[in-house]
């Protein structure tokens, strides 16, 4: 009983004293006896480091050696992140491998190491095996190469404590600034376009082009009742039509001859409108609003009162509203203002 | 196809409306001013829609609708409503009697032809329910029997807009039942000065019976003939259709200050008193200018603001207002 109970107690104790290497993933494989006089040299590119600076381990295998003549694929043993006490690995094996018909001609291989606690310390040696096209494996073996790792010396007695620093700030690159300011001529690019649609569409011209100059109210209005005229709607009994675009039209001259809103106003709405600007416009004359009135009077009771008038109160009517546009045009030299 | 003489209609409406200059007339002796007031109780007569009167108190409400039922010759009532009104105080009760040993109708004071509801909203909804019931049905049911209302049966309401404390604001399903709702303002100057020297004399003019019930019948008749042409009825559908989606006529800016718009109802009311008015002004078509002069009456109490719009202290009219200058005139 007393000597199982022993037995168990060495197995545990081999156990927790292997803890750290099972942890650790694997181990490094140590050189057989024969191969000790054949190992291979290993370099780093400094040979002493401070704490916590990164230094590369590089191996290499010149051509021509005749150890590679006739190697199909070669492979290192995998490095676990712990190499060995006190360095670690930051990258796996890295190799740069020249392979000519199938065949490896040259081999250069890294690993990244580092270190937080001073020291020297031996690296482990470095297995690569190499296998031929009959299957057979041979093994080279790298020195481990020694590296020291220092510390920084610290004056206790002058030391001072400082505040962390600052991120560190990277130099800005010419991609960045190129990025920014592309963006920022994009963003300006589409403010110019939006403004530019929304005051051409206010306008009522073309978003790009130029545009053809409008003509001015007489004229679009006089062309308008010269189309209406020659379409004789009232001959096609269409009376209530007619007069509807006959007073359309009128409406569109008083709103852009001036500036009265005559679309969402009723033919009274529309006289006292015009009577209000005839203060100011010796143009607007009793006589030429009677005209008006009148017309607007016919138009309405066409179109509201089922009143039929005849060939000759049609005619007049156009006649009416030809000579009130006449009448009331803007003189050039105001249009030009 | 629809075939309507308008100058034949148009003669036929002269003779007909040629009691309204005299109705005015006998108005106008014994109300000072309001000319409004008297013109939209004429469309409320013509187009058989009560009317919901809004105005401080002392500005010839009472006055002006018991002046109009003394010049159709027609039964006038007024009923003062208050907190402890019930509905068998308005439209009546069965009394029982001793003698004949059976229940007997006592009829209430809304079988009238004109009937002031003085303060409706100071009566609580059972209240106003029977009487907007009334209003909507022209008939009451007292016990077993049902009694239809005289003819004209007219209704004017009247909410005091600055006493808000112990009323009970009529719902908005009950308000669009108003055919019209008239704002009663102050008179001018020279009318209160007028009113101060009749009061002061002590010889109140008296208005004469210039009408019969009958008349009225009649007339309203000739209202519903009125031509309204498919422009304007489009013309009506639009103003109302722009209470309801505003940015279809290019007024976005209202969407967010109305919370509903106006019902169907609006619609066939604007119809109605646009064809009213067109009667009293002699025609026998109604254009956009009728239209026009009766919208406001029409929409203000059709239209609910949101809390935005009261915070903004906006009112339906303005509302009504952007409406009429947005929507295109036929």
């Amino acid at each position: 009983m007393y000597g199982l109970g022993l037995r168990k107690i060495i197995v545990l104790v081999w156990v927790f004293l292997q803890l750290p290497n099972i942890i650790s993933g694997q181990q490094m494989q140590t050189v057989p006896e024969h191969d000790k006089d054949q190992l291979r040299e290993s370099a780093l590119d400094k040979d002493s480091i401070l704490i916590g600076d990164q230094v590369w381990w590089t191996m290499i295998l010149p051509q021509n050696t005749g150890e590679i003549a006739g190697i199909e694929t070669m492979d290192f043993a995998e490095v676990p992140h712990l190499i060995t006490e006190g360095v670690e690995a930051l990258s796996p094996i890295l190799l740069d491998s020249v392979y000519r018909k199938k065949h490896l001609e040259s081999l250069k291989a890294r690993i990244l190491l580092t270190s937080f606690d001073s020291g020297s310390y031996r690296l482990p040696d470095m297995p690569l095996y190499l296998r031929k096209p009959d299957g057979t494996v041979d093994t080279l073996w790298y020195e481990g190469p020694r590296l020291y790792v220092n510390t920084i010396q610290v004056d206790t007695t002058s030391f001072q404590a400082f505040g962390l620093k600052p991120q560190m700030r990277y130099p800005v690159t010419w991609e960045e600034v190129l990025m920014v300011v592309a963006l920022l001529a994009a963003l300006a690019g589409m403010i110019w376009l939006v403004i530019r649609i929304v005051k051409r569409r206010k306008k009522n011209l073309p978003v790009f082009g130029l545009s053809r100059p409008k003509d001015p109210p007489h004229v679009a209005a006089l062309k308008a009742l010269e189309t209406i005229r020659k379409q004789e709607l009232w001959k096609k009994q269409n009376v209530k039509q007619y007069y509807t675009v006959l007073t359309d039209t009128v409406r569109i001259y008083l709103r852009d001859r001036w500036g009265i809103q005559a679309m969402e106003q009723t033919s009274a709405e529309m006289m006292g409108s015009l009577h209000k600007k005839a203060a100011s416009d010796p143009l607007l004359n009793e006589g030429i609003l009677g005209i008006l009135n009148e017309m607007l009077r016919t138009g309405d009771l066409a179109k509201f009162a089922k009143y039929t008038p005849s060939d000759t109160e049609n005619e007049t009517s156009l006649n009416q509203a030809v000579e009130f546009v006449t009448q009331t045009a803007q003189p050039e030299e105001e249009q030009e203002d | 196809m629809e075939t309507v003489n308008i100058k034949e209609l148009n003669e036929r409406i002269q003779r007909e409306s040629a009691f309204v200059d005299i109705l005015t007339l006998e108005m106008g002796k014994v109300i000072v001013g309001q000319k409004q007031l008297i013109e939209n109780l004429l469309i409320g007569l013509l187009a058989n829609g009560h009317i919901l009167l809004e105005g401080v108190p002392g500005l010839a409400k009472t006055l002006a609708i018991r002046t109009l039922a003394s010049v159709v010759d027609a039964k006038f009532s007024r009923i003062q409503f208050t907190p402890d009104l019930l509905p068998a105080d308005l439209i009546g009760t069965l009394i029982y009697s001793q003698r004949t040993e059976e229940f007997q109708v006592k009829k209430g004071p809304v079988f009238a032809n004109f009937i002031l509801a003085d303060e409706i909203n100071r009566s609580p909804a059972k209240v106003q329910s029977a009487l907007l019931e009334a209003m909507q049905e022209r008939q009451v049911t007292i016990g077993e029997h049902t009694f239809p209302l005289p003819e004209p049966f007219l209704v004017l309401a009247t909410q005091n807009p600055i006493e808000q404390e112990g009323t009970y604001p009529l719902p908005e399903a009950q308000v669009d039942r108003f055919m019209l709702k008239v704002l009663v303002d102050y008179p001018a100057k020279e009318e209160e000065k007028m009113i101060i020297r009749m009061n002061n004399t002590g010889e109140f003019p008296t208005a004469s019976q210039v009408i019969k019930p009958a008349d009225i019948r009649k007339a309203r008749d000739v209202v519903r003939e009125v031509y309204m042409d498919e422009k304007i009825e489009r013309y009506v559908v639009d103003l109302v259709f722009a209470t309801r989606k505003p940015d279809q006529y290019n007024l976005k800016d209202l969407i967010p200050l109305i919370s509903y718009g106006a019902s169907p109802r609006a619609s066939i009311s604007l119809a109605i008193a646009a064809k009213a008015y067109a009667f009293i002004r002699r025609r026998g078509y109604v254009i956009p200018e009728d239209v026009r002069a009766v919208a406001y009456e029409v929409l203000r109490h059709r239209i609910g603001l949101t809390y935005e719009a009261e915070a903004e202290n906006i009112v339906s009219e303005n509302i009504i207002t952007s409406i009429i200058n947005a929507v295109e005139v036929p």
